[in-house]
């Protein structure tokens, strides 16, 4: 499972980073950047999709 | 100039004059003491906006609740409320409870709620519009979003009268403590006893309502105890009532006194009350502090926090930065440097401006924020459709205060009588 994140999209809400901060954080151009781990657990798959629910722009997808 | 002009002493934060007016200090905090040590009430304070932004976003060193020594957290069980998540710190818990209802009040969850805050936003401009004048903060904003929040919750309608009373005798314990604080625990009692069977009911039957939705919510196969349901509870209905209807008597008292030329702006075009309140909340919020405790030593312009002291960000300060908006102390609706629409839970946004600080930022940062601004918004809009040509009532009005500093030193006016046409 590979998350992604569309940053033409991403209105800066923060709202994966804190909700999910094993999975995002903010980059230096202060847009957030999905951090290298492998999603493998049936709980990290879970939040993983739960990312794409609480972002408020649309800008993130789960591929995989 | 010497030295001693700046000098803070700490029980100015006490006195009439801060409590209607923190401006003036909250400069000199900016100016001469960014990091201030207060010895009297044992706190250390911040106030310039980056620092307070900052110390909002840095978890590794302040947290919302205190640790104890060994680890656990400690728990304020004598709160007003009972137990709530505001007692769970940084925790993961936290996170976990505070995800379990915020989906609820953004998004799709946030829509299908407007119709409800329109009808109860309609009812009570219709009940207080016959006589031509109105005070707007009992006979409005007190009752508007406690109703609103009732109906989210799921709870009987023909019950509101009941919770308008309950609420208002919780946020007075809230605040003045003896004979009020008394009352204030024993309207949270009556209204516990009065959820226990609708949880039950809950329990056995869901319903598509908030309140099904917080006693079903499962952990890791765990659930919330009864306690914490009926704390969060407590929590939702002054955590999201006291603030909001707070917040549109601010943005009216603004209109009406400090801003009459732009309220005509209003006035040709409502859409702009959204501007107001970004500006209100920026200019005077609410709320004018939050507090935290740090977690490890901390140092900041030249000097060392300890561990476990408590550190009060003053956002009310922060957001009067000369270092970050341009003429601070002017309430302007058409400001073009600061971030007019939603929030950002972040604080940053892709245009080059700059929110306010009036939510908080970060892990706590308000889970109301885009329903106080809808519940603002419609409040507004709909009074004056209704109430044609809104004027104050008296020429002068003794302005903003903060009742008591205690309370979170919660800004608002105490009265605004509004006069219309008929
Ligand atoms: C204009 C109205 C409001 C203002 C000024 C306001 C202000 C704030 C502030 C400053 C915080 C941050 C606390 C911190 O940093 O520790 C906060 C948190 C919170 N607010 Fe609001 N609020 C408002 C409306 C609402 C509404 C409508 C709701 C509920 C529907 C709500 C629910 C909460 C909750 C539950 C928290 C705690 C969040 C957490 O700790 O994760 N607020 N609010
Ligand atoms: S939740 Fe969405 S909009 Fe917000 S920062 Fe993350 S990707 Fe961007």
């Amino acid at each position: 499972m590979k998350v992604v994140i569309d940053k033409e999209r991403c209105m800066m809400s923060g709202e994966c980073c804190y909700n999910h901060p094993w999975l995002f954080a903010f980059g230096d151009d202060d847009f957030p950047v999905v951090q290298s781990v492998e999603i493998t657990s049936e709980q990290q798959r879970k939040e993983a999709r739960q990312s794409v629910q609480v972002c408020p722009s649309g800008a993130i997808s789960v591929i995989g | 100039m010497s030295g001693l002009t700046h000098e803070i002493d700490p029980r100015e934060f006490d006195s009439p004059e801060f409590q209607s007016n923190p401006f003036p200090l909250y400069q000199r905090l900016r100016d001469h003491h960014p990091l201030f040590r207060d010895r009297f009430h044992n706190r250390w304070i911040i106030s310039r906006y980056e620092d307070v932004n900052a110390a909002f976003q840095n978890n590794e060193s302040f947290d919302r609740a205190m640790y104890q020594p060994d680890g656990p957290y400690v728990f304020g069980s004598s709160h007003v409320f009972g137990p709530n998540i505001l007692e769970y710190g940084n925790s993961d818990r936290h996170r976990w409870l505070r995800n379990v209802v915020a989906g609820q009040f953004v998004g799709q969850g946030l829509v299908s709620f407007i119709p409800f805050v329109e009808q109860i936003a309609g009812e009570l401009v219709e009940r207080c519009s016959g006589e031509g004048e109105v005070e707007l903060v009992q006979q409005f904003s007190n009752q508007f979003p406690i109703r609103v929040i009732s109906n989210i919750l799921g709870l009987p309608r023909a019950d509101e009268e009941k919770f308008v009373v309950w609420y208002q005798a919780l946020i007075a314990g809230l605040g003045f403590g003896g004979e009020h604080l008394a009352r204030g625990i024993a309207a949270r009692n009556e209204m516990w006893q009065y959820l226990e069977p609708l949880v039950a009911d809950r329990l056995a039957h869901t319903k598509d309502d908030l309140l099904s939705k917080l006693c079903l919510a499962e952990l890791d196969g765990v659930r919330m105890n009864m306690d914490e349901v009926k704390g969060f509870i407590a929590l939702l209905l002054a955590a999201g009532g006291d603030t909001t209807d707070k917040a549109i008597a601010n943005m009216w008292y603004h209109m009406l006194y400090t801003r009459p030329d732009q309220f005509e702006d209003v006035k040709k075009d409502p859409e702009l009350w959204d501007n107001v309140f970004s500006e209100m909340m920026r200019f005077d919020p609410v709320v004018h502090v939050q507090s935290r405790f740090t977690t490890r030593e901390v140092e900041m312009h030249g000097r060392v926090i300890p561990e476990r002291a408590q550190v009060i960000l003053s956002l009310g300060a922060g957001n009067r930065d000369e270092r970050v908006f341009k003429n601070p102390d002017v309430f302007d609706i058409h400001r073009e440097d600061l971030h007019m629409g939603r929030e950002n839970r972040s604080a940053r946004y892709k245009s080059d401006k700059q929110g306010h600080l009036g939510f908080g930022v970060g892990q706590h940062f308000c889970m109301g924020y885009a329903m106080a601004r809808q519940e603002a918004v419609i409040a507004c809009t709909r009074m004056m459709e209704v109430m044609k040509n809104p004027r104050p009532k008296f020429a002068t009005h003794e302005g903003i205060t903060s009742p008591n500093i205690d309370s979170g030193g919660f800004r608002s006016p105490r009265e605004l009588w509004i006069q219309f046409d008929k």
